[in-house]
């Protein structure tokens, strides 16, 4: 009997860890779907900015509706703010340019479609831009980490 | 104990000695095909990671195009002739609005792939520096 027991101990040992490694790989996947969906959208975020609301630039998130509107009215804005990539929508949640005007950060969260509850998936980029006097240009473009994802 | 316990209790084990033995081999052969899989998915990323390097390699250069839609036909042929890892395909190409390039990176033995989107705009390559306060171009 006690050699029957310990053979079913290892059994279920093994098919515990083959069971724990499938989550892993479960919890990889949705890693990668997440991050290339959030620098997808960092990308058509900035790369929206730079090319057609270049005031925005320079502007924190908080000071967009009442500095930005020269360069992108408030519809715009939101568009901004809420958009779409690929197969999933996104919130721009913080573009905070240093007082130098050489970097950025922006923090983008994918919308929790399909989990119940909502999970919030989130990304700090640094953006490095090119600043003069009076104008912006975004040079670069880089994930620092990612949020709230693969749990 | 009697002789039909022995026997009972031998078979048991038997049947029990066999199960395991089963799944032992069952999980071994699951961990191995496992390990080639995470290799198959680093090559995956690799290559994704690789082409975004380009990608930025071909933008410090700088003269990818006049207009960010140009800039985005030069980048999808610039890494079209770069050729994929072993076991990867790649595709790039613009998308529908022409602002963005598309890459996709797939591992046909695992029927499984990767996008991402890059923007020029976003990477450095246009549009040329202006004065604030401009509208949209």
């Amino acid at each position: 009997m006690l050699g029957c027991f310990s053979l079913l101990l290892g059994s279920l040992s093994v098919q515990t860890a083959a069971l724990e490694a499938r989550l892993e790989q479960g919890a990889a996947r949705r890693q990668r779907q997440a991050e290339d969906l959030l620098a997808s959208a960092a990308q058509q975020l900035v790369g929206e900015l730079a090319d057609q609301h270049a005031c925005l630039l320079s502007l924190p998130l908080e000071h967009w509706a009442v500095m930005g509107t020269a360069c992108a009215p408030l519809a715009v804005q939101m568009q901004l703010r809420n958009g779409q990539v690929l197969t999933e929508s996104y919130r721009l949640l913080t573009w905070q340019p240093q007082q130098d005007g050489t970097t950025a950060e922006l923090l983008l969260e994918l919308a929790g479609s399909g989990q119940t509850p909502p999970r919030p998936r989130r990304a700090v980029f640094q953006v490095t831009m090119q600043a003069t006097a009076s104008a912006r240009r975004v040079l670069d473009l880089r994930l620092q980490g990612l949020r709230g994802v693969g749990s | 104990m009697n002789l039909v316990e022995v026997l009972t209790s031998g078979l048991l084990f038997t049947l029990a000695a066999a199960a395991s033995l089963q799944l032992w081999s069952l999980g071994a052969t699951g961990s191995v095909r496992d390990g080639d899989r995470q290799l198959r998915l680093d090559r995956l990323e690799a290559e994704l990671l690789g082409s975004e390097e380009r990608l930025r390699q071909r933008a410090r250069q700088g003269d990818a195009g006049s207009s960010c839609r140009e800039a985005v036909t030069n980048l999808a042929e610039y890494l079209a002739a770069v050729p994929a890892l072993a076991d990867v395909e790649r595709q790039q190409r613009a998308t529908p609005d022409g602002r963005l390039l598309l890459v996709q990176v797939t591992l046909p033995s695992e029927a499984i792939s990767r996008q991402r989107l890059y923007s020029p705009a976003a990477l450095g390559l246009c549009p040329a520096l202006q004065e604030e306060g401009h509208g949209p171009l």
